[in-house]
């Protein structure tokens, strides 16, 4: 397929994001770590290396087998060459598959998740694990789909990791898996899950800014080392369908296995959607594109939180709605699409609680960055100021007061200063 | 060891731009001191010095040459680099203009590591609760320092409100938590 | 410890075109830096003398050119304010990274000064 482009569109009305007919949306490296590493502490890090492992395979299988039929691409080499080009388009890295029907390996340069963690936490931290999870699940799904092999049949394992301090990655991919049936969630899973968009305080402003945003990222593609760079941030064209697999099945381990230790689970998971908004937002606001296409930030509350919103709908977070917005006091978002709550219906079915993690805490960060952040300044968004913002308890509480994950038309959050 | 202590430390010594104060084995930044121009990394330069230190550490075992008032002196471009060990549990690693002359360099350094030495804490008689000694351990040390009780909280099980009273961590408990900060920070053991 | 933030004079010939260099904000340490072009320079010109120098066009919006140097690195260039960012890498190791801005920095000035010097691109007008 000469261009990856046109395996890219979205869902009509609710800004959501597919390739083929897999969700995917944009997240940065901070987010990814920080979810990654949520699964890792609740799991250990062999049985979440497992997790991630297997939510890759699924997701990018589904995707590859896509990319395969669209693009007629006939032979086991075609097939492996076109699934290293969607690697490289999501901002992943540059990925070799070097496996056979029989299993063999891959190998990866600047591995999205291996190289951001070395970047952000090697000089503090000597990793002993592997963690390009994501790269062994896709590097199993593209040979198993370049060799038309049964889903689930080959297992991805890394063997050599550059997060590690080894000079690079490297994966064996083995026959022996236990096998997948479980159907993907896909275009018509997730289209047949949202409800009616709506609109809210600001739309004329956030509409156009994510339309303005949207053609600016039509021409964001990968560097020479398989990397995507758009609006000065790092960021990937992530499988949301791994997020949410990740996501849900350690949060229901725990809620079945550790109870007491759900409220934490809960609380890291919502902790990424801070790292979320902080890093990706806050940089878009402050980026040379965004003063261009939009003008420098003033640092009104309204317009922070505008701004917020059309760039959660230009990454594909879904349609995004102010339904209330009182400086200093309140917000309200509601949204009848996004990526989390389709994932939980169709998987798993309804449930008894809110599941929109990431909605309900990036919904308190835009409030964070509202009023706690000196836009006209024009500060560097380091992990210093992270600290400062985030550390000494969150001035704002939130809570998810509908969710269509639990029977809802649409979800909503509530964001309130605390007392 | 306060910055006030460490400005105070380096007062009237000349041509000093840095010291680090490492601790061994784990080479975590324990203190420092930059002068205004510096844009160093602190946490960095003691992760790698410190390695660097244990390196020449073991190599001058290796060869039966070994003492602990050895000093390693790096002669870079733009810098002269002292590293002596203070204590077991210590060294420090002072950068100097590289136009100072190695005199006067070596001088100061006595100064200094007689200032610091004598202000380091005594590991031994260390009273605080071992709990508390391993939160305190993981908030200086632990990336993302905001998440990290929520971080232990979910490897342990044990409720944040717990852990938020680290003295009153029961001894199992407290054996828990040193084994989810270890495996946080990627250690064989804590400097406690 | 908080690093000052003006690292590097621009070049004496370019002073009233090329401000010195910041740090700008980025998702990773010492990657995105700050400069500011004076009002006199004319986009068209100045982009002409960047891709002559090897920048390929990565974007074109009225209000905005992203230009990346075969070595990697991108200017993103405001055009109304005159704001440019210095993209460096992520593949440049962190502690290489401010020298790597410098370097793009002193370079652009250059690039500046050839345009104000003695044989004057007619399209780069001074006030």
């Amino acid at each position: 397929m000469s261009d990856l482009k046109n395996l890219s569109r979205a869902v009509p009305g609710h800004d959501l994001k597919l390739l083929g007919s897999a969700p995917y949306v944009y997240h940065c490296h901070h987010f990814n770590l920080f979810h990654d590493q949520t699964v890792e502490d609740a799991l250990g890090p062999e049985e979440a290396f497992e997790v991630r492992c297997r939510a890759a395979r699924r997701a990018s299988r589904h995707l590859l087998a896509d990319a395969v039929r669209m693009a007629g691409a006939a032979t086991p080499i075609e097939r492996l060459q076109l699934a290293a080009s969607i690697f490289r388009w999501m901002g992943q890295g540059d990925l070799e598959l070097l496996a056979g029907a029989d299993g063999g390996a891959a190998r990866g340069n600047h591995l999205h998740y291996g190289f951001a963690w070395r970047e952000k936490y090697g000089a503090k931290v000597r990793r002993k694990v592997p963690i390009d999870a994501f790269a062994a699940g896709y590097a199993s799904a593209a040979t198993e789909v370049a060799f038309d092999l049964e889903p689930g049949s080959l297992c991805g394992r890394e063997t050599s990791c550059f997060a590690c301090r080894e000079p690079g990655c490297e994966f064996s991919i083995t026959t022996g898996g236990e096998g997948d049936t479980t159907a993907p969630v896909d275009a018509a899973g997730v289209e047949r899950r949202v409800g009616t968009p709506g609109a809210g305080i600001g739309e004329e402003r956030i509409a156009a800014i994510t339309q303005g945003l949207n053609d600016f990222l039509l021409g964001v593609g990968p560097d020479e080392r398989g990397l995507v760079q758009g609006f000065g941030i790092y960021v990937t064209r992530h499988l949301s369908g791994y997020y949410d697999q990740t996501a849900y099945d350690t949060i229901h381990f725990i809620e079945q296995h550790a109870p007491q230790a759900t409220a934490a689970v809960e609380g890291l998971f919502g902790e990424s959607g801070h790292v979320c908004v902080f890093y990706t937002f806050g940089n878009l606001l402050l980026s040379p594109e965004w003063e261009g296409l939009v003008g420098p930030v003033r640092g009104e509350v309204e317009e922070v939180v505008t701004s917020c919103t059309a760039i959660a709908r230009a990454l594909g977070f879904g349609h995004w709605t102010i339904s209330e917005l009182v400086p200093g006091e309140r917000l309200v978002l509601r949204t009848a699409s996004n990526y989390e709550f389709p994932f939980y219906l169709e998987r798993y079915g309804r449930s008894a609680k809110p599941r929109c993690y990431f909605f309900a805490n990036a919904a308190r960060a835009f409030m964070q960055l509202a009023h706690r952040v000196d836009w006209p300044a024009k500060p560097a968004l380091t992990e210093d100021l992270y600290q400062n913002l985030f550390k000494q308890g969150l001035s704002w509480h939130t809570e998810e007061t509908c969710c269509c994950a639990r029977g809802d038309d649409h979800c909503e959050v509530v964001v309130t200063r605390r007392s | 060891m306060s910055s006030d202590f460490m400005s105070q430390a380096v007062k009237d010594i000349s041509f000093l731009r840095a010291v680090f104060v490492i601790t061994m084995p784990d080479c975590l930044l324990y203190s420092s001191w930059l002068r205004a121009d510096s844009q160093w990394s602190e946490e960095e330069v003691a992760a790698y010095f410190g390695d660097l230190f244990r390196a020449n550490r073991k190599g001058l075992k290796a060869l039966g040459s070994w003492s602990s008032d050895m000093q390693v002196t790096i002669e870079a471009p733009d810098n002269l680099i002292i590293m002596h060990e203070l204590t077991a549990d210590f060294v420090t690693a002072c950068v100097f203009e590289r136009s100072a002359a190695l005199g006067m360099v070596r001088l100061h350094m006595k100064q200094l590591i007689e200032r610091i030495a004598a202000s380091l804490p005594d590991f031994q008689s260390e009273q605080r609760p071992r709990g508390v000694r391993v939160v305190d351990f993981l908030n200086r040390y632990a990336p993302d320092p905001h998440a990290v009780l929520l971080r232990v909280s979910l490897r342990t099980r044990l409720p944040l409100e717990l852990l938020e009273k680290p003295e009153t961590l029961t001894p199992e408990q407290v054996a828990q938590v040193e084994d989810a900060a270890r495996e946080i920070l990627g250690l064989q053991e804590l400097s406690l | 410890m908080t690093s000052p933030p003006i690292l590097s004079e621009p070049p004496r010939a370019a002073s009233s075109s090329l401000s010195a260099l910041e740090r700008d904000s980025g998702c990773c340490r010492d990657l995105n830096w700050r400069c500011q072009l004076g009002p006199e320079i004319r986009p068209e010109a100045l982009e002409r003398r960047l891709v002559a120098a090897g920048y390929d066009s990565r974007c074109r919006h009225p209000a905005l050119r992203v230009l990346r140097h075969p070595s990697g690195h991108e200017l993103a260039w405001v055009l109304a304010s005159g704001r440019v960012q210095i993209r460096i890498p992520l593949g440049v190791d962190v502690d290489h990274r401010p020298a790597a801005a410098r370097r793009i920095h002193a370079a652009l000035g250059e690039l500046l000064s050839q345009a104000s010097g003695p044989d004057q691109d007619p399209e780069v007008t001074t006030r």
